[in-house]
């Protein structure tokens, strides 16, 4: 990596329009974009050329002795869950870790052969290679591709040290992360307008629950700690799969005040409960419905996210 | 209160017999598993069996200590190389929540049983149960494979924090000994899931699958097969049905639960099978695919198994010419259409032997010895 140059690198694994902005805002004599083959017709329609970033892949064998290597226990070594002995690498290696470990996503070498003054990225904790380049470069400027308010994203920022700015779309989004004390240096909000959920006026009196089998025991805890009075309760799923793995679930779940219903029929209840918060879920409620999130041992951990949009 | 842990659906049905010989002091374990397309809810809850769901047992204050613990080990933890960042943070507050939902609920029990301690969910709840001093009991899930030893230590660290475990065979006990198990650890009990399949008879299995003469492909996942197994599939479907054999693909549960193949196992199946064990015991049952624990289950419930690789490429530890037939593309509709000669052909003592040293000597009463152990330590 150069020093005092303007060369930024952008690797992109997601894309958004905010990203799109920040790459268009850099002169094409001063920016290189690295993403994936897939998404080159997509910027050659916007003028941006692309080095694509191939990967290749590789044995289960060898994928296995490289990840043994990594983090059984590698870099995990001597690491142990707080109040216990147990360590990191036992619990997160053989059974989940090794799962999501692709050795052949290195793009480590690469870099080295390219000189460039900032490194540029998606804010993807789906990618391993985005991590890779931020690890091997030192620092990189994050930018939102996808939601941030959740509790991945924000152990994550509360962690890692390595971002230099983050970009997010909206002023209240900066102030929430500002709030949370996250370890990037910088904060930038491209003060993006929130967009304002539609009010409906002619919502049912009844309570709805969400169902989301990702979180079934919430739903347990959830009903057997509900008070309907004399409302109905509406349970509501978002597609066929879900409502069939509920009746699965719950084969003698049968009484005259529960009713169940499509996503539809859920966004249409004066009150709902969540099983977590969830942007995407959340936007495509009316603006009136009240809203109740349920989390661990109690609902107001859940409501965490909730006031940031 | 004996807890027996649950995990994916596997686990149940691998650990069903000693859960029903146990009696009323078992208790299914279960925890959260937003990740699988099966939580475990999924099966338990219309199961009607009892059991605890851990996440239920979170006291007010949990969330405060929950988050505490994934604070502080993610702190000075270094980035994965190579592993998405989500897995690390979503896996490291998964298994905070855990060992808080797991310590409220094991002051209860008197002894713990797993299938194993490799596993995600498992490894902690036996920790942490060696912590409050109980017996924590765990079983050799399927076949063992040197690779996994040797790449992973997949074999010493399926026994981490378990008082005992149950294996197949001396032969079993022979190869965790090698991988760093002491001996009186290791009590050779036999598989308890084969003994309602080795005690059914021939003509009550054939009773349950309607006596059909069938092919039976059960490959292990795309990952571990060489070759391709959706074209295998309806290679080996097209011929079996076409020289009058019935067929059945049944892609490796992982595979299955996640639709890894689509409607494919629904469409090349030509009817309503009973379960893989129950047809492997039928002696009306060709049993194909490529190293797996089924392959084996099936020499020792007498069917015919035969290795496929469609170029006869080498595969990882291979059955035959031991106790397995083995084919290939071309091979395959000639020795399909002469089964029989094919089987006359095969030497019986060699399969007896293979099932010993497999299997051990328990066959069909393996439940009754896990059992009898267990309750000496109650």
């Amino acid at each position: 990596m150069g020093v005092g140059g303007n060369l930024k690198l952008f690797i992109v694994t997601k894309s958004s329009e905010l990203l799109i902005a920040e790459i268009l805002k850099t002169r094409p004599a001063d920016r290189l974009v690295m993403a994936p083959p897939q998404m080159s017709e997509m910027f050659m329609n916007i003028g941006v050329q692309i080095i694509p970033l191939i990967t290749k892949g590789t044995s289960t064998e060898e994928r296995d002795k490289a990840f043994a290597q990594v983090a059984m226990p590698g870099v995990l070594e001597d690491k142990t869950f707080a109040t216990t002995q147990l360590p990191v690498h036992s619990v997160l290696g053989i059974d989940r870790l090794r799962f999501w470990f692709y050795p052949h996503t290195d793009i480590r070498h690469v870099l080295d052969m390219i000189k460039f003054d900032e490194l540029v990225v998606s804010f993807d904790l789906h990618s391993p290679l985005v991590w890779l380049a931020v690890e091997h470069i030192g620092k990189a400027t994050v930018v939102k591709v996808s939601s941030v308010l959740d509790r991945q994203h924000l152990d994550f920022l509360k962690w890692y040290d390595k971002i230099h700015t983050l970009i997010v779309s909206y002023d209240s989004e900066k102030q929430f992360f500002l709030k949370q004390k996250i370890k990037a240096k910088k904060i930038i909000s491209a003060g993006l307008e929130v967009p304002e959920r539609p009010r409906d006026e002619k919502l049912r009196d009844v309570i709805g629950m969400y169902y989301d089998s990702r979180y079934d025991w919430k739903f347990l805890v959830m009903l057997q700690s509900l008070d309907l009075g004399d409302k109905k309760l509406v349970i509501g799923f978002r597609d066929n799969v879900e409502w069939e793995k509920f009746l699965t679930t719950f084969p003698r779940l049968n009484h005259p005040k529960i009713e169940l219903q499509d996503f539809v029929g859920i966004t249409r209840c004066a009150e709902v409960l969540l099983p977590a918060y969830d942007e995407q879920l959340v936007r495509q409620f009316p603006k009136n419905v009240k809203i109740t999130y349920y989390d661990i041992a109690n609902t107001e951990k859940a409501s965490l996210f909730s006031g940031v949009l | 209160m004996i807890l027996v842990f649950s995990g994916r659906e596997h686990h149940k049905k691998k650990l069903q017999p000693v859960f029903n010989a146990l009696g009323e002091e078992a208790r299914w374990l279960i925890c959260n598993n937003a990740i699988n397309i099966d939580p475990p809810l999924l099966y338990m809850n219309p199961s009607g069996q009892p059991y605890i769901h851990s996440y239920t047992a979170f006291k007010p204050g949990d969330d405060q200590l929950v988050d505490k613990i994934v604070e502080q080990t993610l702190k000075d933890t270094k980035l994965v190389p190579g592993v998405a960042p989500w897995w690390q943070v979503y896996s490291t507050r998964e298994a905070a929540e855990l060992i808080v939902s797991y310590r409220n609920v094991i002051t209860q029990a008197k002894a713990i049983l797993i299938l194993h301690s490799n596993n995600f969910f498992a490894k902690p709840l036996a920790y942490l149960a060696q912590e409050a001093g109980i017996p924590v009991f765990a079983f050799q899930e399927g076949v063992l494979r040197d690779r996994d030893q040797l790449t992973m230590n997949k074999q010493q660290s399926a026994a981490e924090y378990v008082d005992k475990l149950f294996v197949w065979s001396n032969t079993a006990k022979q190869q965790y000994i090698a991988a760093g198990l002491k001996n009186n650890q290791l009590i050779v009990s036999g598989p308890t899931h084969l003994d309602k399949y080795i005690n059914m008879s021939r003509e009550e299995a054939l009773a349950l699958s309607g006596g059909r003469q069938t092919v039976l492909f059960v490959p292990t996942l795309q990952e571990e097969y060489v070759g391709n197994i959706s074209q295998d599939a309806s290679f080996l479907h097209h011929f079996a049905t076409t020289l009058g054999f019935d067929f059945v693909f049944r892609p490796h549960p992982f595979e299955l639960e996640a639709r890894t193949y689509g409607d494919l196992p629904q469409k090349l199946t030509t009817y309503n099978a009973p379960e893989n064990l129950v047809l492997c015991r039928n002696g009306n049952t060709l049993v194909i695919g490529q190293h797996s624990t089924i392959m084996l289950e099936a020499v020792a419930l007498g069917a015919v198994v035969i290795e496929y690789q469609e170029k006869g490429l080498p595969i990882l530890q291979p059955l035959a010419p031991t106790v397995a037939l083995s084919a290939t593309k071309e091979t395959f509709p000639s020795m399909l259409a002469g089964i029989q000669d094919h089987i006359i052909n095969f030497d019986t003592s060699r399969i007896k032997k293979f099932i010993r040293d497999e299997f051990g000597e328990n066959l069909g009463r393996a439940t009754e010895i896990v059992v009898k152990e267990i309750k000496k330590h109650l």
